[in-house]
């Protein structure tokens, strides 16, 4: 085998990559990647936007060895790190010059102990332990993580866990960084910071940094990255012209101009209606939801927005009666309701559809909730046809499990499309999933004679369709906004 | 939801090196079994109470108790039954129910069964598990196997949070015009079985994604690992070996004397 | 050749995953997944549900590790840590021989698979029931342990005729779970 010399490659270099997942009866597989041409030098910073399920989360995979793995899925075309082809070594012998931090990082972590997690990497790789210790004390300092390292990484926050990811892979010190939607759950100034250091580990280490994001944040052009767009399997250039913003605005990676929701004028009757509301975990008595009066009514949209833990889920959990409140009563529709008919009145539209999937086809999931509506089975196919139409998907006979994330939460819509419910939550529905997916979903479940509400920790609220804003922070309802006197302004 | 035995404390048990125990519990293990009068297991018995009484608190002692109570009832009943010779204590009719023999053989079980109880409750109470897993490793248990019993641990909890996330999921798939559902076990099991395989998939699903977690910490590769983390060595290992000794050698002293 | 080492390399992470996941599931089904009845003493809990489902789809020694420890940890966890080494060994050996009677006879035909199912039933119980009664009768006497037997064998019932549905079910729903056996 030759001996590489660094520098003389460049860091990484994909030729014409092609990448197809594997067909299922029902479902044709899907293909991410048309010919996919890049090429990165030591020193360089490249941010890769693409909107949801472009492929990113698949290439970041793809360079560090672990794809095509048990994925079964058909590649063609060479990547490789400096002039090494990736495919000739095993995923554990590239961590040495490949890291990647995952998108979500509860799937990363897999210990559950700080200095564990931490560690995990290089005593794989033998370094002594002294040498670690050494390099764990000064990225911890790095990335501020100054919580007890007997800590238990799950019980982190978001960010917290972000951070802890990365002082990982400052640990692990690789040529080349590979990092997978890294701003999500960070603050503002975490995200400055955080460019600004891998700015700074490119310009001044002479790594290699890939950061692969599905919005466009303002501080990216404040940073020394250079952008490119992943699109119908190929990478474009980002030089900040029209034609390339296009492209954003198309994808939705920009919050563009959303066409202003039909605002329906006219009041419809009161679907639910609460006050005096009181809930407290039995194990949790640092938090409790408060809500001193909150109502809605059919036709209408409210969002409810606010950071992790702030109470929107235990709202929504109240509201279709998953918990009992302690105090305080619930109306529906006009009349004080218990937990069954709240059960059977209201829809919850969990942030991850595989919830409530378990059968082997579109039909038969569409079907099951119509099982005890007292329709014969001509009118049942009817409207199961018609919601696979409006919801878009692939077919009767495709298998949910396989199907990508888009297609799963637009399953989800049509199941709760097919259910006559009175209220619909949809919770953080806007998070990985493209704007036409998410739009589709609010549109037609806005058909029905309902209220909808939408639970977001997303900042940008404009880009989500809805009359009332409640911004909620520790367990109380902070303020309320009209969304449509905004437009107007 | 789901919480190991461990709980923080400062009792000399807490301090007291994991290398020790584990070496310790199935030499204790075996003492039960060993033939000797009951008196002796009996007598171990109480020195087993006075050391958790002592170290651990009262509450600590009934706990383990609370949950063999049952069974250590069966055994009262049930035992004396099969040792209808001897002498007879309680008898009504021609019909022998209780024998000294079979008296005799409800305490040797008796204080067996609760001993051994005691012994596992006092080590999972005071030692947290990742120590466990780390002196068994130190005992060359393979680390594939402390990985594995890590890793488990991680998901026990995210997998109970899932069960909970999928029923309160599954109850909401019904509609307003519905008819009511049927109840009865029958109709339990139907409503739980879709929950059950949501859950099954759930987790298979995330074994991919795990493998490539492992992948990408380097498990497989094929240089020795090393480790950060070691047990931590107590002040007083010292006495503590002495100890450990001291107790072994008393019981063969009267494990001799008596039998 | 290069391309085996590669392989099995992967195949180690595999292999880890999969026995730590089932692991964990198989403690849940155990801890948290349980349905009261009336005639026994209290719940079934579903642990030899996971049991059956992981000898089916994974294979006899994926049974072997998983059953093993997740039942083992459910007691650990729940406190009834003095059986936990017997349970490892009783549930362990259970999942290993329904693997093996399951990996080793022909299936052609439904009526097979249904003889094929009682068979390993039966092989199972047998081991499980039977490790608790010896185990049992010499820690706390015979007379205690036979009192056990018939709450075992309800389980054991209850993860055949839950188990193998789930199985099926599973297999049909997300189709590339048939990779994972070995």
């Amino acid at each position: 085998m030759v001996e590489n010399t660094p520098g003389s490659f460049p860091l990484l270099k994909i030729e014409d990559y092609h990448f197809t997942f594997p067909s299922y009866p029902g479902l044709k597989g899907r293909t991410l990647f048309k010919g996919l041409d890049l090429q990165l030098s030591r020193g360089e910073f490249l941010i890769i936007l693409g909107k949801p399920e472009s492929g990113k989360t698949t290439l970041g995979r793809c360079l560090c060895a672990v794809y095509p793995g048990l994925t079964q899925a058909t590649v063609q075309g060479r990547i490789l790190i400096d002039g090494e082809d990736i495919s000739k070594r095993s995923a554990c012998d590239w961590i040495d010059r490949v890291s990647l931090i995952f998108q979500d990082p509860d799937e990363q972590i897999v210990t559950s102990r700080t200095d564990d997690e931490a560690a995990f990497a290089l005593e794989s790789l033998g370094v002594e332990p002294h040498v670690i210790t050494e390099r764990m004390n000064q990225s911890f300092i790095d990335f501020g993580v100054s919580w007890n390292k007997e800590r238990n990484p799950l019980s982190l926050s978001g960010g917290e866990k972000k951070r802890l990811l990365l002082s990982c892979m400052k640990m692990q010190d690789t040529d080349l960084w590979i990092l997978d939607e890294p701003m999500d759950e960070l603050d503002q100034q975490g995200q400055e910071f955080l460019l600004k250091t891998l700015s700074h580990m490119a310009s001044c280490e002479q790594k290699g940094v890939l950061l692969f994001a599905s919005k466009y944040h303002k501080s990216f052009a404040s940073s020394s990255a250079e952008i490119a767009i992943l699109h119908e399997g190929g990478l474009q250039q980002y030089q900040g012209d029209s034609e390339s913003l296009q492209i954003l605005f198309d994808q939705g990676l920009v919050p563009g101009e959303s066409s202003s929701p039909e605002s329906s004028g006219k009041k419809g009757q009161s679907i639910i209606h609460i006050s005096g509301l009181k809930y407290q975990y039995p194990d949790n008595s640092e938090f409790s939801l408060e809500i001193d009066e909150f109502s809605l009514n059919a036709g209408e949209t409210a969002v409810l927005a606010g950071p992790n833990g702030c109470g929107k889920s235990t709202l929504a959990r109240l509201l279709c009666g998953l918990i009992p409140p302690q105090e305080g009563t619930i109306l529906l529709e006009g009349e004080p309701a218990g937990k069954e008919r709240l059960n059977r009145s209201c829809g919850y539209l969990f942030q991850n559809p595989d919830y409530q999937l378990f059968l082997p086809t579109v039909s038969d999931e569409l079907e099951l909730g119509l099982k005890h509506s007292g329709l014969t089975r001509k009118e049942r196919l009817a409207l199961v046809d018609e919601a696979l139409e409006l919801f878009q998907l692939p077919g009767r006979n495709a298998p949910p499990s396989l199907m990508s994330f888009g297609v799963r939460k637009r399953l989800q819509g049509a199941i709760y499309y097919l259910l006559e419910k009175r209220l619909y939550i949809l919770d953080e529905a806007d998070s990985g999933l493209s704007y036409r997916d998410y739009e589709t979903i609010i549109r037609q479940l806005k058909k029905k004679d309902c209220a909808l509400i939408i639970i977001t920790h997303n900042q940008e609220i404009s880009s989500i369709e809805g009359d009332h804003l409640y911004q909620m922070a520790g367990g109380r309802i902070l303020e309320q906004r009209d969304l449509h006197r905004e437009y107007t302004l | 939801m789901i919480d190991t035995l461990y709980r923080r404390g400062d009792s000399f048990l807490h301090y007291y090196d994991c290398r020790l125990k584990l070496f310790l519990l199935p030499l204790l293990l075996v003492f039960f079994f060993m033939p000797a009068p009951w008196f002796l297991s009996a007598g171990f018995l109480l020195f087993l109470f006075f050391l958790t009484l002592t170290a651990l608190g009262f509450v600590d002692l009934l706990l383990p108790l609370k949950m063999i109570y049952p069974l250590l009832i069966f055994i009262l009943i049930l035992t004396p039954f099969f040792y209808p010779t001897g002498l007879p204590l309680l008898k009504i009719g021609s019909f022998v129910f209780l024998t000294d023999k079979g008296l005799l053989e409800s305490f040797l079980y008796i204080s067996r069964f609760t001993g051994i109880t005691i012994i596992f409750f006092m080590l999972f109470r005071t030692t947290p598990m990742e120590d466990i897993l780390l002196g068994l490793s130190w005992y060359r248990l393979p680390y594939t196997l402390t990985l594995v019993i890590s890793v488990a641990l991680r998901y026990i909890p995210h997998l109970a949070g899932l069960y909970g996330q999928i029923t309160s999921a599954h109850a909401l798939r019904c509609s307003v015009n519905d008819t009511p559902p049927r109840k009865g076990l029958f109709a339990r099991l139907r409503k739980i079985f879709p929950i059950l395989v949501s859950l099954m998939i759930q987790g298979v699903k995330t074994i991919p994604v795990l493998t490539m977690a492992l992948e990408l910490k380097g498990i497989g590769r094929d240089n020795g690992r090393t480790r950060l983390r070691n047990i931590p060595a107590p002040e007083k290992r010292g006495w503590q070996i002495f100890l450990t000794i001291l107790l072994l050698v008393f019981l063969i002293i009267f494990l001799i004397v008596f039998s | 050749m290069q391309n085996e080492t590669r392989h099995s390399k992967q195949k180690l992470a595999f292999r880890i995953a999969s026995i730590a996941i089932l692991t964990a599931i198989t403690t849940v089904f155990t801890m948290i997944v349980r349905i009261p009845v009336m005639p026994t003493r209290g719940y079934i809990n579903f642990g030899d549900v996971a049991i059956f489902f992981t000898a089916l789809t994974f294979g006899p020694f994926t049974a072997l590790a998983a059953g093993g420890l997740g039942t083992a940890l459910a007691d650990i966890l729940g406190g009834y840590a003095q059986w936990a080494p017997i349970t490892f060994f009783a549930h362990g050996v259970q999942g290993l021989l329904i693997g093996l009677v399951f990996k080793m006879i022909k299936k052609e035909s439904r009526f097979q698979f249904v003889l094929c199912l009682l068979f390993s039933f039966a092989v199972g119980t047998f081991v499980m029931a039977g490790t608790y009664f010896v185990t049992g009768g010499l820690m706390y006497g015979f007379g205690a342990a036979v009192t056990e037997i018939p709450g075992n064998i309800i389980q054991n019932v209850a993860g055949v005729v839950i188990g193998t549905p789930l199985y099926i079910a599973v297999r049909k729903a997300y189709p590339p779970v048939d990779g994972f056996y070995w």
